[in-house]
């Protein structure tokens, strides 16, 4: 059995989860994996026959030290830093960082702005569990849904694009606004958009909601309980998987946010399947 | 709610609370001693126990309190935020009571604040680095350590013996977007200096 500990020893925490061993668990080391695949993490885990009776993760290999080098910047200049904070949704990370500093300068917009800056922030919303719900499908063996959510994530980057003139790093706002007004006929785009985003959803809700196999590698998997959710300090959808009625946009309004009526799905048993139910 | 008699309550017989006046939310100054107390009640019987962020401040070697350790809860009955500050007595050497106990989110929370900071938390089950590597010989988030870093061995002994790398400071220092901190922002902020332009008198192209 020491033969088998021997042999996945790799570096210094994986020699000290060997040691650790009473003879019949073996140590298993993950990852690593390369940074362009959905996040890096390095998994030291304990196993005993195919259960993991220990997990050690190690973490932020890709940790860019943003604090220090805001720290030597102006407020506006930090702007193209906080694109990369979050790259699935970088305009939602903008107007986060704006209202921040906006907040510390006592400086109130004005209401037009005040409504792009929703209307962009929930754009990268949809678009951020467009690509979310795809992989997921992807990564529990469902290729095609992939294939539609992309297909109107395009779309939408198309709209970023022509609104802010990049697709991915749109370092959009400005501390007291907007880089620029919205082009003309950009809304008239986004409508039609809307319009056809819910068939495409239904697709994917087609080939996802009612799939057996989708059901049962995600139904009663991972399930964190609302106690669990809360005292890990977990938020946003993640946290309403759990059952737990936590909505900034509701309870703590910013930006306007309270005089849109919209509804805040809430799930009930904090699995895998409850957290694809309250995204799509 | 969150209001002064909710205020006057919680500072009854507790001493060592103050309040600080501060803009967003309700925020108290604590001692280090009373944390854990002070902790537990907030979230059994005032509701607050989401523990939405703890990091820490660096003031600065010359400031009489160095550090001071920032913490955020969120109560989800009173949606509201509560900030609590807990100035660490000690500039050398700032310690205070690991909070994982009350709030198991503030783990992974205390080994940043400890990684990039500098300041132990006592009892805390498993206090090492978590953003560098475990021989790091510095604190990356105190003021006095430049943006662009300092030259230490590898992580990896058996690498740099036959390389002969470093990890050597990153050769962007003091580029066109690094600015003073210092100072007026019209000065830092380049496009600031040209004023032969403005909201009123058009750019000459």
């Amino acid at each position: 059995m020491s033969k088998t500990v021997k042999e996945v020893q790799i570096g210094d925490v994986g020699a000290q989860a060997a040691s650790r061993m009473d003879g019949d668990r073996m140590a298993l080391n993950v990852g690593p994996s390369h940074p362009t695949t959905h996040g890096v993490l390095r998994l030291i885990m304990e196993l005993d026959g195919d259960l993991i009776t220990r997990c050690e993760p190690v973490l932020v290999y890709l940790h860019r030290g943003d604090e220090k080098i805001a720290e030597n910047m102006t407020y506006n200049q930090f702007v193209p830093y906080t694109d990369r904070l979050d790259y699935l949704a970088p305009l939602a990370n903008n107007v986060a960082y704006a209202i921040t500093v906006e907040k510390l300068a006592g400086i109130e917009l004005p209401e037009r702005c005040e409504a792009i800056r929703v209307l962009v922030c929930e754009m990268a919303r949809i678009s951020s569990h467009l690509l979310g719900m795809g992989v997921f499908g992807m990564d529990a063996g469902a290729w095609t849904p992939f294939m539609y959510t992309f297909t109107e994530r395009e779309k939408l980057y198309s709209l970023f694009e022509e609104l802010t003139g990049a697709r991915f790093t749109t370092s959009y706002t400005r501390i007291g606004g907007v880089a620029r007004d919205l082009p003309e006929g950009w809304l008239s785009k986004v409508e039609k958009f809307v319009d056809e985003l819910p068939q495409a959803i239904d697709e994917v809700e087609k080939l996802l909601t009612r799939n057996r196999i989708f059901l049962d590698r995600t139904e009663g998997i991972g399930t964190i309980s609302k106690e669990d959710a809360i005292a890990f300090g977990i938020t946003g959808p993640n946290l309403r998987a759990s059952g737990v009625d936590l909505d900034l946009r509701k309870d703590r309004p910013y930006s306007g946010y309270e005089k849109y009526e919209f509804d805040v799905p809430i799930g009930t048993r904090g699995d895998c399947y409850d957290r694809y139910l309250v995204r799509i | 709610m969150i209001d002064e008699d909710f205020v006057s309550l919680l500072l009854k017989g507790r001493e060592y609370l103050s309040v600080l006046h501060q803009e967003d939310c309700l925020t108290l100054q604590s001692d280090p001693a009373h944390i854990i107390d002070l902790c537990t009640h907030l979230r059994d019987e005032q509701t607050f126990d989401l523990l939405a962020d703890l990091t820490a401040i660096d003031q600065g070697e010359d400031a009489s309190t160095r550090f001071i350790l920032v913490v955020h809860l969120y109560s989800l009955i009173h949606k509201s935020y509560l900030r609590i500050h807990v100035n660490c007595l000690d500039n050398l050497n700032p310690e205070v009571p690991s909070l994982s106990g009350v709030f198991p989110a503030a783990n992974w929370h205390e080994r940043e604040t400890f990684d990039m900071f500098g300041i132990s938390f006592t009892e805390h089950p498993n206090l090492k680095r978590i953003l560098m590597w475990d021989e790091y010989p510095y604190y990356p988030l105190r003021k006095e350590f430049p943006l662009a870093g300092i030259e230490v061995p590898l992580p990896a002994a058996d690498v740099s013996e036959v390389t002969g790398a470093n990890v050597d400071p990153a050769p962007m220092m003091g580029g066109p977007f690094v600015s003073s901190s210092n100072g007026r922002l019209s000065e830092a902020e380049p496009r600031g200096k040209d004023e032969s332009w403005t909201e009123d008198t058009e750019k000459l192209l």
